[in-house]
């Protein structure tokens, strides 16, 4: 749910009228948080009330993707404003967002068909994101749900375990290589953001905030790794990719 | 991709005890489907029609069609659908995406009248070789084909074979792949003699082996060496050098759509679409919604020089059409394609060299220009504006293909799209399932797929397109016939040209004309909001049957009744400023229902002893969870629009106020949602990351 929210910042955001109503991937499907929306009674009726299986969160995409299903409309009007407490602990923030990914993956095994289904960045589509579906390129069924979100996060954390693979064999060249590597991709993925925020803003904030981040997205994508696993599906998810310009 | 592998493999292997191979694998193919749908109430008979279990030449290339004839229950569509779907994905000789489900009662209507023309040309073939496998033959109760019906059949049957032909042609341009590249010949060749002999002699066949044999006593010349070539070919499977295709054929193309044409009375050049002219055709090239280069533009003018210099202003009519076809998205830009057709009768040569000039000279991104004769214009008469309310010619953009291809054997326009082969690797969409994808596209303009959800993506831009260039059409058929005719290039043109006609001066025009250039550009926008008006006119002007079905909604109040759910639990303090916020709007809500998710603190006292003049009613769940408290909201509310609130949260004045506009406005708006900031209340450093990251923001996502 939330790496809706979180994934698509920064991109074509999207002002007053119609949001657009993809259907290559219910992930990528934009929806309004419970906190603000409001719903036509005859549309809840028609498509079902909220899913009960999500207890803590999720509800609210899932029942933006059963509309966008259907003939039902859904509008952003960015008028409609509300100010929202956010938690004011770590711990509690953290909580929130590992109870996100909770659910995250019993929506997607919910709307999406068996298959290993891959999201990732593509400048070029309207949305900013494709998704590769490897069931409808194959022709043929899958066996699992896996769903694989590749971003940033996923690709620099995969250079750290490779140097922690090098520190185990004891390889140091590998473990140069390995971050070597990383701190490119750091410096690629972030190093801009970096520059503007630190050095010439001297906002010396923006290193917690990077690493506070951080710290979410484990939370988020360890959150919805287990609950995936319990419910047999591998996810991959993770939150945004773009650091914060405080 | 895996099934071009195995075709690949199969075609190669393809004789005994291989062949055995392919045999048990279709038989028990079959058997599972027959055995598993047995099993779904409502399915009335199944039907095969062709691939090599119904005595097809080619072994692994066929698939396998079905046609399934259920009885006229929604449901019983949906499960068979559902059931079918599963099967297919068992063996990718079932096309999951191409189901023939019918009901009985869509049968019968296709049989009497013609506008469903694969539907139709799927129930004739498989009334006359269909093999029945399961169930009672419902077919053999329809009568046959006669005379208009007939021949709209076999013209019909003809825009499928010619989109196979340009398909050969690409891949026998580029592609190495031979075998497809044969298999595709061999179709094609036999498919065009089964047109050709039904049209000439009143004899339908449905059997591509009779085909050929029949064809080799009409023809002769190099067609019939082709010919013959083939029929050995189906002799010997697995040695399959077939020989390319010949410029000949074109000849036979056209004999054949000139046999069918003559016994169709109905066809005639006005059915042929667009616009009958005298003189002159014009453009304005000021207020366009693309941008033609000058240089672009010079070329355009001199060509329309040359027409009328070469031709003596004898153009004879010019249709328009609002795709592009060469760059394999037709709708999501501003696209016309022009085609004029010159008096008299033109050679394939004139055809030709005035397309190569055009082509070579003319690189332009939205406008294209092609020169045509009244025959393959007849063959284009789908794209007609009149036929929108005609039941006899449904759209279909291969049509335009075909135009495409023949205008231009020396492959001077194909050779465009194998350009963006290296460039864009378009080729490769171009013609991959895509290219049948199209077809319900466009059918979504006319009226059928309206009623199939899948298709249809309000606001879609394919209807704006139709509806501007349903506009396009009127402008030009009702400007006089004589002296210069002007034609709109693109929507802006027509949209200017309407507001000064009389007769399609609608006020809505421009601001609709906007949100669809919005809509073009990806951005989201209003232009859902005018479509009831936009149907409403094209009925007005056109007088045609749209199936508004999908268009039926709410009445549209001046008012509704607002009902606010605040589920809680154990927090009493903020839930307060929040009620508060709530009874200091603007648009006061008509009723708050508070859900207390059984909360342990002082929630009761806090929320009956709150009186500013809000309406609240307090219901206690005692099952945990947001989504059942939120349930139990909506269970016990009353109001038309349900809007959902945290307790955590505080509403700005104009909240509702904004909430509430959109739904008076579109009655097929279901959500609306509104945009979250942040508040800093404690300012720890959590709180600020929160308001820096902009945590939950709807409109920056």
């Amino acid at each position: 749910m939330i790496s809706n929210i979180l994934l698509n910042k920064g991109y074509k955001g999207y002002g007053k009228g119609y949001v657009p109503k993809k259907n290559d991937s219910a992930m990528i499907q934009p929806f309004f948080p419970t906190a603000n929306v409001a719903f036509r009674k005859t549309a809840l009726d028609e498509v079902g009330f909220f899913d009960t299986v999500c207890k803590t969160s999720g509800e609210d995409l899932d029942l933006c993707i059963r509309l966008a299903r259907t003939k039902w409309e859904l509008f952003f009007e960015p008028g409609a404003t509300v100010k929202h407490k956010h938690r004011t602990t770590l711990f509690g923030l953290l909580k929130q967002w590992y109870g996100y990914g909770n659910y995250h993956p019993h929506i997607f095994k919910k709307h999406t068909p068996r298959s290993l289904e891959i999201i990732f960045r593509n400048r070029k589509s309207e949305r900013g994101w494709s998704v590769l579906r490897i069931s409808k390129i194959l022709g043929l069924p899958f066996p699992l749900h896996i769903l694989i979100f590749v971003t940033p996060f996923h690709i620099l954390n995969l250079f750290l375990i490779l140097a922690l693979a090098a520190l185990i064999i004891k390889s140091g060249g590998l473990l140069i290589l390995a971050l070597g590597m990383w701190f490119a991709g750091w410096i690629y993925f972030s190093g801009r953001a970096f520059f503007q925020n630190v050095i010439l803003k001297r906002n010396i904030r923006w290193i917690f905030y990077s690493l506070l981040r951080y710290i979410l997205n484990w939370a988020y994508v360890l959150g919805a790794f287990f609950a995936g696993l319990k419910i047999g599906i591998i996810s991959l998810e993770v939150t945004r990719e773009e650091t914060p310009s405080a | 991709m895996l099934k071009k592998l195995i075709q690949n493999f199969a075609v190669k292997i393809n004789f005994p005890p291989f062949v055995w191979v392919y045999q048990a694998y279709y038989a028990a193919v079959l058997k599972i489907i027959i055995e598993s749908l047995k099993k779904q109430p409502g399915i009335m008979a199944i039907y095969l029609i062709a691939g090599m279990a119904a005595g097809d030449s080619v072994y692994g290339l066929s698939d396998i069609d079905l046609i399934i004839i259920i009885d006229d229950n929604k449901e019983t569509k949906a499960r068979v659908a559902g059931a079918y779907k599963k099967l297919s994905r068992l063996s990718p000789l079932l096309k999951g995406d191409e189901m023939g489900i019918y009901g009985i009662e869509d049968v019968r209507r296709s049989y009497g009248q013609t506008d469903l023309y694969l539907k139709y040309k799927f129930f004739t073939e498989c009334k006359k070789r269909g093999k029945l496998l399961y169930g009672r033959d419902i077919l053999r109760q329809f009568n046959e084909l006669e005379g208009i019906q007939r021949n709209e059949f076999i013209l019909g049957q003809l825009a499928f074979i010619w989109s196979l032909f340009l398909k050969n042609f690409l891949i026998g341009g580029r592609i190495q792949n031979k075998l497809m590249r044969n298999y595709i010949c061999y179709k094609l060749t036999s498919d065009t003699c089964k047109a050709f002999i039904s049209a000439r002699n009143n004899q339908e066949l449905f059997s591509r082996k009779e085909a050929l044999e029949y064809a080799g006593q009409y023809l002769n010349g190099p067609l019939k060496i082709h010919i013959d070539k083939i029929k050995a070919l189906s002799k010997k499977r697995f040695n399959m050098d077939v020989p390319r295709l010949l410029a000949d054929t074109y000849d036979f193309y056209l004999r054949t759509v000139q046999a069918a044409i003559e016994q169709m009375p109905c066809i005639d050049e006005s059915a042929a679409g667009g616009k009958e002219i005298d003189k002159e055709v014009s453009f304005d090239f000021e207020n366009l919604d693309f941008i033609i280069s000058d240089a672009n533009k010079a070329k355009i003018n001199a060509l329309l020089a040359l027409i009328r210099e070469k031709y003596k202003n004898c153009i004879r009519s010019v249709l328009v059409c609002p795709f592009d076809l060469l760059h394999n998205n037709p709708l999501d830009e501003e696209h016309i394609s022009i085609f004029i057709v010159p008096q008299g009768q033109l050679t394939l040569e004139a055809i030709t060299e005035f397309n190569g000039i055009i082509e070579s000279s003319l690189s332009a991104q939205h406008l294209y220009l092609y020169m045509v004769t009244r025959d393959m214009a007849i063959s284009l008469n789908r794209l007609d504006a009149g036929q929108i309310h005609s039941a006899l010619f449904p759209l279909q953009w291969m049509d335009i293909s075909v135009l495409l291809y023949l205008s231009s054997p020396s492959s001077v326009l194909l050779g465009r799209p194998l350009e963006y082969d290296r460039k864009k690797k378009l080729v490769k969409n171009y013609f991959s399932e895509r290219l049948l994808d199209w077809v319900p596209k466009h059918e979504v303009l006319v009226r059928k797929s309206i009623s199939d959800p899948k298709f249809i993506r309000w606001p879609t831009i394919e209807f704006q397109v139709f509806f501007w260039h349903a506009l396009r059409l009127k402008l030009l058929t009702n400007s006089g016939s004589t002296g210069k005719t002007f034609i709109p290039l693109s929507s802006r043109q027509v949209c200017r040209q309407c507001r000064k006609s009389a007769d399609f001066n609608f006020p809505w025009l421009e601001e609709f004309h906007n949100e669809y250039q919005k809509n073009l550009n990806g951005l989201s926008s209003y232009s859902r909001a005018y479509f009831p008006q936009a149907i409403a006119a094209l009925k007005k002007i056109y007088n045609f049957e749209f199936d508004s079905s999908e268009l039926e909604a709410d009445p549209l109040k001046k008012k509704m009744i607002i009902s606010v759910v605040i589920p809680t639990f154990n927090r009493a303090k903020i839930l307060e400023e929040a009620l508060t916020s709530l009874a200091a709007q603007t648009r006061i809500p008509d009723e708050v229902v508070v859900v207390d998710n059984n909360s342990s603190d002082n929630t009761k006292e806090v929320v009956e002893s709150f009186n500013h003049g809000l309406k609240i009613k307090y219901v206690l769940e005692p099952t945990q969870g947001t989504s059942t408290a939120r349930n139990t909201g909506i269970k016990n509310a009353s109001g038309d629009i349900i809007v959902f609130f945290d307790d955590d949260c505080v509403a700005d004045k104009e909240w509702l106020h904004y909430l509430e506009q959109p739904f008076l406005g579109d009655p097929f708006i279901g959500v609306v949602g509104g945009e979250i900031f942040a508040c800093r209340v404690k300012g720890t450093l959590v709180e600020d990351y929160c308001i820096a990251d902009a945590l939950l923001r709807v409109g920056i996502r």
